[in-house]
């Protein structure tokens, strides 16, 4: 009877399987005074680079139908100061956190890795290989299959903890998911934002200050779900759903597409008690059906 | 630990001119509220929108709230049909509100709805001397000066399509601000950037009026460049900032 929760790994087990999508979710310690950590099984930061980034231009932000677009452009303090703000708040917290990490060169993913990789308060990593917003690194890396299998495997290399890929949708996400296999990842996050355009039509101009930004929200959810069905069934890597999750019901979609975990990100915005309400709806649903989580994970029907 | 989702019942909701209405809200209990700070409306979870609304706090009377809106876009649209009764979804108070510096001159100046802000920060500045610049798009757009809940000693209006007051832009009107006043303003960006150049007084507060997402400090989304080589988040390192700690050539 294992109840809401999985091993993602040995020896790293996430009660409830829910946490917040990177970005969306600041470093974890801002919401400290109103955010009962109880309804996520871990943080997942927002995206650490080795120096600080100050980001893009205003506005950064913009509503859409459907969804939102962003573009922050992995604004972000910098590893030194992520260890010495921001770990003793996990310290105290005792919450597993996944650092996701970013890296402007293919070097300095496994540069990251080994710097945070002895703090006992950290308990994975999710590499960021597809940000859409950024002119290094990013989306590109994706392209490169030799490159990404060598930061896959200097990123194993360098710590026995969980690693979690993060990959776009516009990327050949099957073959990327495999060579994870292959190198030893744990798990693939599927997917990130896809690069969108909003228009405002009086001033002609873009509404996103740097002309495209990262669509997320109920938009993309039918893409995600299909690329977490996809690669759990034919490559067979854990797979952790992300995508325009927005009430109980969308998450229990992720679980039978083969997810074992999942992460809600701009639903958050709407609705701070979204892990609270995702957290009992899922309860409610196995016990209601009796099913057990484990054997809900890529239960879906096929007819062929 | 903070209630995230607080509950409000919609008391009244007046039309105060064509485009601007005022909402009150009784809430689920007292709010401390520093002038220039905000609320985030939540939308209701079955309707399609994406992020909660962030409105600045025009008044505040133990558990009443006023909230000043302009109709311009779908969500400021449905509400103006809320009615008595109708419950509403907020968090907050939030953000950094304005130092209230008393025992000198106040000079406010607000830009369309950024009056919204100011006319809190008016009521706590009483018994100093306040002159009021105030300007819109036109009349239309007008919260009528009899509405606000402070007193001034001057007020100087002004429309860009001449329909009230001077005609053009309120910054072209800011003559006779002394070196002594402590100015606070609130409007778009733009029009504030050109308050914080051109005038000389001691000290100029600015609330921004960012466009965010999450509006309490986790998506980074309102992120703006200070002097000091920073970013700082509007929705909560803001919306008031010292106006010349701005890096305005990287933001507007």
């Amino acid at each position: 009877m294992g109840g809401f929760s999985i091993k993602l790994k040995e020896g790293f087990e996430i009660s409830p399987p829910l946490m917040p999508a990177s970005g969306t979710f600041g470093y974890g310690d801002e919401v400290s005074r109103t955010f009962d950590y109880s309804s996520i099984g871990a943080i997942v930061t927002k995206g650490i680079s080795l120096k600080a980034r100050k980001g893009n231009p205003f506005p950064r932000v913009v509503e859409v139908r459907g969804g939102m677009l962003n573009s922050i452009g992995l604004e972000n303090i910098g590893i030194e100061r992520f260890i010495e703000t921001k770990i003793p708040f996990y310290r105290e917290l005792g919450k597993p956190v996944i650092v996701n990490i970013f890296g402007e060169s293919a070097e300095e993913y496994p540069e990251i890795v080994s710097r945070l990789s002895p703090f006992q308060e950290i308990s994975g990593f999710e590499l960021n290989l597809s940000c859409p917003n950024v002119k290094k690194g990013g989306v590109e890396f994706l392209s490169d299959f030799q490159t990404v299998r060598r930061i896959f495997r200097e990123c194993r290399n360098k710590t026995e903890k969980f690693i979690s890929a993060k990959l776009s949708f516009l990327s050949d996400y099957l073959k990327l998911s495999e060579l994870a296999k292959d190198e030893g990842i744990d798990a693939v996050t599927l997917i990130n934002t896809l690069k969108g355009m909003e228009v405002d039509i009086y001033t002609f101009r873009s509404r996103i200050g740097t002309l495209t930004g990262g669509l997320s929200g109920p938009a993309i959810k039918p893409l995600a779900l299909r690329a977490v069905y996809e690669v759990h069934s034919k490559i067979g890597i854990r797979v952790i759903g992300c995508g325009g999750i927005t009430d109980w019901k969308d998450a229990v979609q992720f679980f039978i597409a083969g997810a074992s975990a999942v992460q809600i990100g701009t639903a958050i915005f709407k609705n701070p008690l979204v892990f609270n309400e995702v957290r009992k709806g899922v309860e409610s649903y196995l016990m209601n059906n009796k099913i057990e989580f484990e054997s809900l994970i890529g239960a879906l029907r096929c007819s062929d | 630990m903070v209630e995230p989702v607080r509950k409000a019942v919609v008391i009244s909701n007046k039309n105060v001119s064509e485009k601007i209405s005022i909402l009150e809200l009784k809430c689920d209990g007292i709010l401390n509220v520093e002038p220039g700070q905000f609320i985030l409306i939540y939308p209701e979870a079955d309707m399609d929108f994406i992020l909660p609304r962030p409105f600045s706090i025009f008044d505040v009377d133990g558990e009443r709230m006023f909230i000043l809106y302009k109709v311009v876009g779908r969500f400021t649209a449905f509400m103006r049909r809320w009615h008595e009764g109708y419950s509403v979804r907020f968090g907050g108070p939030y953000g950094r509100g304005f130092e209230v510096q008393k025992g000198k001159r106040a000079v406010l100046i607000a830009g369309g709805t950024g009056i919204a802000s100011l006319n809190l920060l008016g009521k706590r500045l009483q018994n100093s001397e306040i002159v009021l610049y105030y300007g819109v798009k036109s009349e239309s757009e007008l919260v009528p000066p009899s509405t606000l809940s402070f007193k001034f000693s001057d007020l100087i209006i002004s429309t860009e399509d001449g329909s009230l007051g001077k005609k053009g832009m309120i910054t072209d009107f800011l003559e006779g601000i002394l070196k002594t006043d402590i100015v606070y303003s609130a409007g778009p960006m733009m029009m504030l950037e050109k308050v914080v150049k051109s005038v000389e007084a001691e000290r100029v507060f600015v609330s921004m009026e960012g466009r965010m997402a999450c509006g309490v400090g986790i998506c980074m989304g309102c992120g703006i460049f200070t002097r000091d080589n920073d970013v700082k988040r509007v929705c909560c390192d803001g919306p008031v900032f010292d106006g010349r700690s701005i890096k305005w050539e990287d933001l507007v």
